[in-house]
């Protein structure tokens, strides 16, 4: 009995021990960006011609849009491929609003994956970084590199239809890109959250989006930041599931180790929501949601995190 | 005596408490709004004689705040926007938008306040 | 005691102390007191009679609050009375707390208490107490130690700019400009695209860009033809393009030439989204990028044959 609580007690301080870095790292991350960002104010308008992409498939709410839109970073761009025959009441009500025109579009060569139907532009110049693309839709694979395919800028940051941006993301994303020496890494990933910034020409130099483009791109280009960038905004919790699977796996727990590692499990779980919880009220104190939470407790959590590249 | 209105929006406490502070004076009241439906509430129920915004979002994301500020009043306020933001393009932008004045921080306080009060005293004489 | 009970103390100790972080984190929220002196400095400044005005801050968390509204009054104007400013900082001995909060404390916050510092009028003497800050290895902390030594003295500031020990990053020159927009440092940009420092270049390349210096555009085309440092070529290139000049000199198509082939596809992109025409783009590009150019080009047209 004593070697199986040796050893469990082991495994759950690897845990706790990970959370706590995580969350010390991420602290530190958040209270830097507040730093370089809302007290050193003025300083993020066009950081050494860093310019981002974002490029989003399955966008098509308003609400979305106008979030996205919100970024007050100059060198930036909204890209939204929709099918306007799939989703046509939506895609007239974003030409609508944001009123814009059809431009010329001709086939482009670095991407052939890219196929576009058509392409449209604001005719107001306050909208001029919103870009809508018509495209079939076969998988948001396809969707981004249209996308990628428009792009102006040098960094891509993909959008699924559940990411929603966290704040000053984006001035986040062109500080850090910018204090790169070399200015030419392929790959910026948040460990605090979701969110992949791709260089454009690394993604046309592998053919693409795909599901494996993280582990096309050498480790030696990347580089990860602490700072959150993106959240899922579908997480959704179901307490009475999720409070019976925590409650099996205690009782279970129970029975094979004891109850004093029971006790320990139990507690460890709350220790990491307690740090989920602070770094939520952390990231965005005057909208500590419960989602924004979950996305923390899940970046806690997750010690071998998938890398197979996902937009949500 | 009736006060004039100043209506103030930005979601930065800090700067809206500053530019009020330099705006407001006896004869003009001075509203801070920190979202942008409170603004227009505010607009619509108090009929400001300035409206100064402390952000660009607002005019390059879609919400039509303009439209809403004015919806509500014929008198058609006068809007200011102070920012940080040094672009061409923005600037552009917001006066596409029917913005009135754009000035960038950092901002010399008494232009500012000279400025707002002869604003406000041609909006009264109109 | 065994193992699994010292684990779930340390655990629950860990737990509490984080709840206890979150409640002092919704304290902190409360900006009143940061904002109520904000508008006691505005009212000095803007007073007629600035020795009337008494701003009085006792506590430690009061005197920080203090030199937090004197922070964002001064970065959010220019033009200020120092010598009114100088007495409240005198008065509420504002210097000495931050020298000792700078001391104690360590990464982000010592960097955000230089912040503070760099806002309050200073004696040059003093700052030379924080100089060991400007070779941190923390990128905020010797920034913020440099824009300290250059509000103080604005006098010595390229001297401090050029013995700098670290490239300064794009982040850095904003930081720096910010000062040249409260009109702390002068804006003379010849002497540093004149020179030979790195940082020094960087700064007035970044000077011409952020105010937008058109007759800077002989000396941007001096550091083209002998500059040998490509970063510093490059971002000359894209100096002139944010200036909207004509890049189609030998001298820059000799250096575009030179480049690798995804540089030149990102300036293209670029002079683009600049709005370059497509004549000024294929006098410097091959005819194959002024395909591409042409492509992006027309993206910005309207559509009147749709296909």
């Amino acid at each position: 009995m004593n070697e199986i609580e040796y050893i469990s007690i082991a495994v759950l301080s690897i845990f706790a021990i990970t959370a706590l870095h995580r969350t010390a790292r991420i602290a530190d991350a958040i209270h830097r960006r507040d730093l370089i960002t809302d007290d050193i104010a003025g300083c993020c308008e066009s950081l050494g011609f860093v310019g981002c992409s974002v490029i989003c498939s399955g966008v098509y709410s308003l609400k979305h849009i106008e979030e996205l839109l919100g970024q007050e970073y100059d060198r930036y761009e909204v890209i939204i491929t929709l099918d306007a025959q799939e989703q046509s009441s939506a895609f007239q009500e974003i030409i609508e609003r944001y009123r814009m025109i059809r431009v010329n579009c001709s086939s482009n060569e670095e991407l052939p994956t890219a196929s576009i139907r058509a392409l449209y532009r604001s005719r107001q110049r306050s909208f001029r970084r919103l870009i809508l693309i018509d495209k079939a839709f076969t998988e948001y694979y396809d969707d981004l590199d249209a996308a990628t395919a428009i792009a102006s800028y040098n960094y891509l940051l993909p959008v699924g239809h559940n990411s929603r941006l966290c704040p000053k993301a984006v001035e986040c994303i062109a500080i850090t890109l910018s204090e790169q020496e070399t200015q030419s890494l392929d790959m910026l990933y948040s460990l605090a959250s979701e969110g992949i910034v791709f260089r454009r020409d690394a993604v046309i130099a592998n053919g693409g989006f795909s599901q494996h483009i993280v582990k096309q791109i050498p480790s030696k280009r990347q580089i990860y930041t602490y700072i959150p960038l993106i959240f899922n905004n579908k997480l959704t919790p179901s307490p009475l599931p999720t409070i019976s699977v925590v409650a099996a796996t205690i009782c279970t727990i129970q029975l094979l180790a004891g109850g004093r590692v029971a006790i320990a499990t139990m507690m460890t779980i709350i220790m990491i929501i307690a740090l989920a919880r602070y770094l939520s009220k952390l990231s965005t104190p005057t909208n500590c949601s419960l989602r924004l939470m979950l996305c923390y407790f899940r970046k806690i959590t997750s010690i071998f995190h998938s890398r197979k590249f996902r937009i949500s | 005596m009736n006060r004039s209105k100043i209506v103030i929006y930005s979601r930065c406490t800090a700067a809206a408490t500053l530019v009020a502070e330099i705006v407001g004076c006896d004869s003009a009241r001075v509203i801070c709004c920190s979202s942008q439906e409170l603004l227009a509430t505010t607009c619509e129920q108090h009929q400001p004689e300035l409206v100064i915004i402390l952000a660009i979002k607002p005019f390059i994301d879609g919400s039509e705040l303009i439209k809403q500020i004015r919806r509500g009043d014929k008198r058609r306020p006068p809007i200011y926007v102070v920012a940080w933001q040094q672009s061409e393009q923005i600037v552009l932008s917001l006066l596409e938008c029917g913005v009135d004045q754009y000035m960038t921080f950092p901002i010399c306080m008494s232009r500012l306040r000279g400025k707002s009060y002869s604003q406000i005293d041609t909006t009264q004489r109109v | 005691m065994t193992i699994g009970s010292v684990y779930i103390i340390v655990v629950t100790t860990i737990t509490i102390a984080t709840l206890l972080l979150t409640w002092l984190q919704n304290r902190r929220q409360v900006s009143s007191l940061r904002n109520q002196y904000i508008k006691q400095i505005t009212s000095l400044l803007l007073s007629e009679q600035p020795s009337s005005v008494k701003i009085l801050a006792r506590s430690r968390r009061n005197r920080i609050a203090l030199a937090e509204a004197i922070y964002t009054v001064v970065s959010h104007t220019y033009g200020n009375d120092t010598d009114a400013l100088r007495h409240v900082v005198e008065q509420n001995r504002l210097e000495s707390l931050l020298f000792r909060e700078i001391h104690l404390s360590h990464g982000t916050r010592r960097a955000r208490m230089l912040m503070l510092l760099s806002a309050i009028p200073l004696n040059a003497d003093k700052v030379k107490q924080l100089s060991h800050y400007m070779h941190s290895h923390d990128r905020d902390i010797r920034i913020s130690a440099l824009t300290v030594a250059l509000a103080s003295s604005p006098s010595m500031a390229i001297r401090t700019i050029a013995t700098f020990d670290f490239a300064l990053t794009p982040f850095d020159t904003a930081r720096i400009i910010a000062l040249l927009r409260r009109g702390l440092l002068p804006i003379a940009y010849e002497p540093l695209l004149d020179s030979n420092n790195h940082n020094l270049r960087i700064l007035g390349l970044a000077i011409v860009r952020s105010f937008g210096i058109e007759i800077a555009e002989k000396h941007l085309h001096k550091i083209i033809s002998a500059e040998e440092d490509i970063t510093i070529v490059n971002q000359t290139i894209y100096t002139l393009a944010s200036l909207g000049r004509p890049l189609h000199h030998t001298r820059i198509r000799e250096r575009l030439a030179a480049m690798p082939a995804c540089k030149r596809k990102e300036l293209c992109r670029h002079l683009t989204v600049e709005g370059y025409s497509l004549s000024a783009v294929r006098s410097i590009f091959t005819e194959q990028e002024s395909v591409y150019a042409e492509l992006l080009i027309n993206s910005y047209k309207r559509a009147l044959v749709h296909a």
